[in-house]
């Protein structure tokens, strides 16, 4: 099938108007503003989308980690925290991270929804009031669990759990005739995975909407408590800026889709901002520990659907607001990113490379932000107006990533692995269930020889109800500005517990239909009907 | 302190600790060879030279051994993506590599760069890995990430890990 993309623009070959007028603009094409780009633009607004990525299309998608890590992803795959100590893997394309990721999808935990409300003091999102929104964008996108048995890497999570009596689920993840071939990290070649690339997307260039890829906010202009409109520069085709300031796009509503570290600097670019509230503060990453298990027999952990089976065994472990719990699921293996994780050099990398089709990989997602230790990161601008995260992991979050390495050590082992290496640089491949555990409760929580890595990045910009410090209100607008929301991953006043997309885009299909409304448009019925039944 | 003179500073010291006279001595006494070094985007001659040693280091243990010149290029071409503050830093480290404490350093542990023992540079690595001094230990993961992510994404290198490639 055939996507057809009219309308764009591509800043870094084509040359960019030097203004446009348009209803609204959204800037970012991924899990938030591909939602929004659609509904609002069905809501019969003329809408601009804004994309500092390039537009790669299934044609491009070659299953090569080389590729696509320059083409789809923020700083070729190794973006990083200010300290170096947590690895950031994060879209960056048209259809963001949903380009490239791996397709799992959950709703948001109802415990995370109650911590919200409780500690945000934010109303309206409860349990009973966003699942219609989750149903809504399962159907738009096909989410549905995962039918085919899982790929041997997934299915040795599954068995070491049951060996060990400790529960696991099946993946639910947003895909539509797919063929199994495990890159959905490098881009779907066969556009089975229902990414904002092929789905919300196209559905608003349909729809009227304009595309401008290759293109990045460089600042809002505020008048008072009004923005009047933004000003975009080109990028190059290596993703560095061209020109500064080269377009002004005059809007009478702007929608920050740029992500958790791209919205809160957008903002922290614009003068005349209020810095008071938590803007950029309060960033939460899911930080994760890694472990690769040598099986007997051959896994091919890069072959069929990366994630399919889950455990939440442990992710409420001590309470809501207790030790930080975690999420375990299983990761892809492709040579590069492999390579990359096996600080090794010489003889030493290529002894544990040898082996690459015999690795078994599994994770754990720690879900921060739940407890006063737990405050998140910090997005800042560096010198040339670039984002940076400062991210300190705090003693409560080095003891829950710890903890999870003993238990993805041990589901290895009961899974029949013949060694198991925890990813951090002081550890090796461990023989035994007990010489491991040994070993790892040795092993120094220091940034420099933990290997942290996140998916996952949320926060920033978080809403909240009254005296909650928040940055955004409940309905996504930036406190003290009129025509100005905030729709994506960085409205969440803390990491959620499970991978986001699913998250993003029941949240935002609210928060967009009912900002249609208020703008006077037209957004689509079935929408409407469910805002209304809630409301 | 500013990061380039901090670097500069830690370089010396560890220079002064492995007995810098002798290293001295030893880096006047020898020429680099430019001869097979490339114009490139930010890749300049001396950095090409000391990935043209380290490069071969970092992948001894491969049977098939990749090309250094496919593997320099693509490094360049990924380093022309990253964030200006991410090149900034690059540079620091290359020039603190490349630069004449640097040069002390690694003159230190083989006399001529291009003319280098593998088990000598496989130890320098080593000492920069387990380095007390985080900023060496940084290095050796920058470099580690630069030079072992681009040979891994060249198809060459698949056969030797049984990884067949992508299915079409």
């Amino acid at each position: 099938m055939t996507i057809s993309y009219p309308n764009t623009t591509n800043f870094s070959e084509q040359t960019p108007p030097q203004s446009i007028t348009v209803d609204l603009v959204v800037v970012g094409s991924g899990a938030g503003g591909g939602v929004a780009a659609e509904i609002l633009s069905r809501s019969g607004l003329k809408v601009l989308i804004v994309e500092e990525g390039p537009l790669r299309t299934s044609a491009d998608f070659k299953m090569r980690e080389k590729e696509a890590y320059a083409d789809l992803y923020q700083e070729v795959a190794s973006r990083q925290t200010l300290d170096k100590s947590i690895q950031i893997l994060q879209g960056r394309c048209v259809g963001g991270s949903t380009t490239v990721n791996w397709t799992s999808s959950f709703r948001t935990p109802s415990q995370t929804l109650d911590y919200w409300q409780s500690e945000f003091n934010l109303k309206g999102f409860n349990r009973e009031a966003l699942d219609p929104w989750f149903a809504w964008a399962e159907q738009r996108l096909n989410i549905a669990p995962w039918e085919v048995p899982p790929n041997a890497n997934n299915q040795k999570l599954a068995d070491g759990l049951d060996a060990l009596g400790w529960s696991h689920q099946i993946i639910r993840r947003n895909v539509n005739g797919c063929a199994n071939l495990g890159y959905c990290g490098t881009g779907c070649p066969i556009n089975a995975k229902q990414s904002m690339l092929v789905s919300c997307i196209p559905e608003a260039l349909k729809n009227g909407a304009q595309l401008f890829s290759r293109a990045r906010v460089e600042s809002l202009i505020v008048n008072g408590a009004k923005i009047d409109g933004l000003w975009l520069s080109s990028m190059d085709k290596n993703g560095q800026v061209k020109q500064k300031r080269v377009t002004k796009v005059v809007a009478k509503h702007i929608v920050l889709s740029a992500g958790a570290i791209g919205s809160p600097a957008i903002l922290l670019r614009s003068s005349q901002i209020d810095r008071r509230s938590s803007l950029g503060k309060r960033t939460f990453l899911h930080p994760v520990s890694a472990c690769i298990g040598r099986m007997p027999d051959k896994v091919n952990a890069y072959q069929g659907a990366p994630q399919s089976v889950y455990s939440d065994e442990f992710l409420w472990r001590d309470g809501v607001a207790g030790e930080l719990g975690y999420k375990l699921e299983a990761p892809p293996l492709h040579p590069t990113i492999s390579a990359i994780m096996l600080r090794q050099h010489g003889d030493k990398h290529f002894e544990l490379m040898k082996d690459f089709a015999h690795f078994h990989a599994s994770l754990a997602l720690i879900r921060d932000g739940f407890n006063s230790e737990s405050v998140g990161g910090e997005v800042s601008l560096d010198s040339y107006g670039y984002p940076q995260l400062d991210y300190q992991i705090s003693d409560m979050t080095w003891r829950a990533l710890k903890d999870s390495l003993l238990k993805l050590t041990e589901i290895q082992f009961a899974a029949g692995a013949k060694g198991v290496l925890p990813i951090h640089m002081d550890a090796s491949f461990y023989g035994s269930w007990r010489q491991a555990e040994k070993a790892i409760k040795a092993l120094p929580t220091v940034t420099s020889r933990f290997q942290v890595m996140s998916a996952h990045v949320m926060g920033g910009c978080h809403f909240g109800g009254e005296n909650s410090n928040s940055v955004c209100d409940s309905s996504g607008r930036v406190n003290g500005l009129e025509n100005l929301s905030v729709m994506d991953g960085s409205l969440f006043p803390t990491s959620l517990g499970v991978n986001p997309q699913l998250s993003i885009y029941g949240i935002v299909a609210k928060l967009a239909t009912q900002l249609g409304k208020e703008l006077g448009a037209n957004p689509p019925e079935d929408l409407v009907r469910i805002a209304d039944m809630i409301s | 302190m500013k990061r380039r003179h901090f670097i500069r500073n830690t370089l010396a010291a560890s220079v002064a600790a492995l007995g810098g006279v002798a290293a001295l001595q030893m880096y006047q006494q020898n020429q680099l060879d430019y001869s097979e070094t490339e114009n490139l985007g930010f890749l300049s001659k001396d950095d090409q030279v000391l990935l043209s040693v380290l490069i071969p280091v970092f992948t001894s243990g491969i049977p098939q051994q990749p090309s250094v010149a496919i593997t320099i290029a693509n490094i360049d071409k990924a380093i022309m993506l990253l964030p200006l503050r991410t090149q900034d830093e690059l540079r620091q480290l290359l020039d603190g590599l490349s630069n004449s404490f640097g040069r002390l350093i690694l003159a230190q542990v083989w006399v001529n760069w291009q003319a280098a023992d593998v088990s000598q540079v496989n130890q320098f690595l080593d000492s920069i890995r387990e380095h007390s001094i985080g900023l060496l230990q940084d290095a050796y993961v920058g470099l580690h990430k630069t030079i072992l992510g681009a040979v891994y994404a060249e198809a060459d290198a698949w056969p030797t890990i049984d990884y067949p490639g992508p299915p079409f």
